[in-house]
């Protein structure tokens, strides 16, 4: 009696999240899997949406579109290279900063300013800096007699705009690791270092022996994110090359959630592919985060 | 091998330029081979003291030498010490065997001898079983073990050990401060530990080495610090129960407490305090020296009694032996084991006589 009672308030007391989010997340979620299996979607003036019935054809389509493919290896790109890079630097960041005494406190507010601008306006910043006439790059590379490139300018190649905006992946996600890792590394016990001290440990021996294991629960929850965050990567490509998502003229940087996001306003009768895009995108994305855990279970120590 | 502490001074800066003199021109010789114990109340500078030793702090001034070496201006790395920490630092992603192996590998000695040699030094310490356990699967006992054999395993000149006991329960204390004593009398080596713990410290020690407010107080075997005491913080520091400070007066080479002569005293004539262990009240047929027993504690072997003292406000124990069966309320006649009375200066606390 007394149990039942307090579940009810407990399920009182969820009440108003559990609205919300079954108005915004559950429902849009199971919408998006049964729009993707819907056949002839359409949406008549009077009758509202139709379908004439279930089909997995959509994920056909989805399949056989070159767009999907480009989509895809683009995602992949971003994935598998800024990643690595950016936890890697962020991690070297993290304990430079944290060995240093003076302008600690200054470095860090220099790091973590990315994190509080808006990624739109520091990507229409990376686009200029990546000009081929005014851009810094092309500056520093000029003072060692190297010619300008048209990184990301009109009809601007895949690899130079893909660089680019890889530069500008990893630089704007530092901010985040670098104040995740930097709290993690606070949060040790400085009397390891003390101990590997008296024991004359060389340097490169406390990073990879006690400071990475040591912070590698930070270390897969930053990457872990990371993965899922790179793999949804769309507002980079906006803040970079706007709506065209590549260079003006040339091959695009289309994302997957770019594809969904163009697909879903490219008529009714495209929206189940949208639906079909996301579901893939899904898919990968439980995939890889299965197989982190999985991984992180074994190398991770709490 | 010997180490000498000469006139060792060390002061902290804080942020807003107070300075605090932790350790006060300390001039210790510890020497060889033998178990020494650093004891005073917290904050006395003794952890300081330890950490100087090791080469993590480093001194403003004086020297610190190891047998004929200076090693005042030495890494800790180069020192060959082996210290541990009073939470043990064991590295929780490795195993005991790792832990233990991790110092010889840093020097690059041969994985088959760094594994026998990690091997003999578990066993030494008795943990030879739990090698490939993580340092969370032990008990308090256990890491504090495993802890002691990665410090001696690169084979140091000191052993260093700060609160070795403190972490530990009751019972683990008792077991863990003899198997320290039997690890330090097994390899020989010179052996500093500190504590806050007198009755540990003594224990155990075979020179114990008294420190309060960064100065040295009292060097010597714990007995004779316990029985010679040079001033009253040494006498009240050492000794469970603590003595008994009573206000006193000297007059006409009686020692007079509360207006009752209790003993003789070759002392000038002035008011002191008077130092009565527990254990130096004998209780007699009849005296001058008569105290009322508020509160009895009995444990057996022996019997506290609580007293009162008109004009004094601490409570005062006394331990007689357990045949006299006092209740409390008694009025119990006493002499004063003059081996076990001690008389200092009312201002600067040093022993008189």
């Amino acid at each position: 009696m007394l149990e039942k009672q307090s579940n009810f308030k407990a399920w009182l007391y969820l009440t108003p999240t559990l609205i919300l989010l079954i108005i915004f997340t559950f429902y849009p979620l199971i919408n998006a899997f049964y729009l993707s299996i819907l056949a002839d979607y359409k949406i008549d003036l009077v009758l509202g949406p139709q379908a004439s019935g279930l089909t997995l054809q959509n994920f056909v389509k989805i399949f056989k579109n070159n767009e999907f493919w480009l989509a895809m290896k683009n995602t992949g790109i971003i994935v598998f290279v800024s990643v690595p890079i950016s936890v890697i630097v962020a991690l070297f960041i993290s304990v430079a900063l944290n060995s240093i005494k003076k302008f600690q406190g200054f470095f860090q507010i220099v790091f973590f300013l990315p994190y509080v601008t808006n990624a739109i306006a520091i990507g229409m910043a990376f686009a200029f800096i990546f000009h081929s006439d005014y851009g810094l790059i092309n500056l520093v590379l000029g003072t060692i007699g190297i010619d300008p490139v048209n990184w990301v300018g009109t009809g601007a190649s895949w690899g130079t705009a893909m660089f680019a905006l890889l530069v500008y992946t990893v630089w704007g996600g530092l901010a985040f690791k670098i104040m995740v890792f930097l709290s993690g590394l606070q949060g040790i016990d400085k009397q390891y270092y003390d101990a590997a001290r008296v024991d004359a440990t060389p340097r490169k021996r406390v990073f990879t022996k006690i400071t990475v294991p040591l912070l590698s629960p930070m270390i897969a929850y930053i990457t872990i994110t990371s993965f899922i965050g790179a793999i949804k990567a769309y507002r980079t490509i906006i803040g970079m090359f706007g709506p065209s998502l590549g260079p003006p003229g040339g091959d695009r940087l289309i994302t997957i959630v770019g594809l969904v996001y163009e697909q879903i306003y490219a008529g009714a009768e495209a929206r189940p592919l949208a639906a079909a895009a996301a579901v893939v995108l899904f898919a990968i994305t439980l995939t890889f985060t299965g197989i982190q855990m999985w991984v992180s279970k074994k190398r991770v120590h709490y | 091998m010997e180490i000498k502490l000469q006139n060792i001074t060390k002061i902290f800066q804080a942020k807003d330029k107070t300075e605090t003199i932790a350790v006060n021109a300390l001039d210790i010789t510890i020497p060889s081979g033998k178990l020494i114990g650093l004891l005073g109340p917290s904050g006395c500078g003794k952890s300081t003291t330890l950490y100087m030793i090791a080469g993590l702090l480093n001194p403003n001034e004086g020297r610190i030498i190891f047998g004929n070496e200076d090693v005042t201006d030495m890494a800790p790395e180069e020192r060959g010490i082996g210290l541990v920490f009073q939470n043990y630092a064991l590295y929780p992603h490795m195993t005991v065997r790792q832990n233990i192996m991790f110092p010889l590998e840093n020097i690059k000695v041969p994985k088959q001898e760094a594994l026998v040699r990690a091997q003999e030094m578990a066993d030494l310490v008795g943990i030879g079983e739990l090698m490939e356990r993580k340092p969370k699967q032990l008990s308090g006992g256990q890491q504090q073990r495993v802890a002691i054999a990665r410090a001696l395993v690169k084979k140091p000149r000191v052993l260093l050990l700060d609160e070795p006991l403190s972490n530990l329960d009751a019972r683990l204390r008792l077991q863990t401060r003899e198997e320290i004593k039997r690890i330090q009398r097994e390899t020989g080596i010179t052996t500093i530990f500190v504590t806050h713990d007198q009755e540990e410290a003594m224990s155990i020690s075979d020179e114990i080495v008294l420190m309060e407010l960064g100065k040295k107080q009292q060097v010597g075997e714990p007995q004779d610090v316990y029985d010679k005491p040079k001033n009253l913080f040494v006498a009240k520091f050492l000794g469970t129960p603590p003595i008994n400070i009573l206000n006193g007066e000297i007059k006409n080479k009686k020692i007079h407490v509360n207006g009752v002569p209790i003993a003789t005293a070759k002392s000038a004539n002035g008011e002191v305090f008077v130092g009565i262990r527990p254990e130096g009240f004998k209780v007699v047929e009849k005296s001058d020296f008569v105290l009322s027993a508020y509160q009895v504690e009995t444990i057996g072997r022996d019997t506290t009694l609580l007293v009162k003292i008109p004009g004094e406000e601490e409570t005062y124990r006394i331990i007689v032996d357990a045949q006299y069966r006092i209740k409390p309320g008694n009025e119990v006649c006493f002499e004063v084991d003059p081996n076990k009375l001690f008389l200092f200066n009312k201002e600067t606390g040093a022993l008189l006589n």
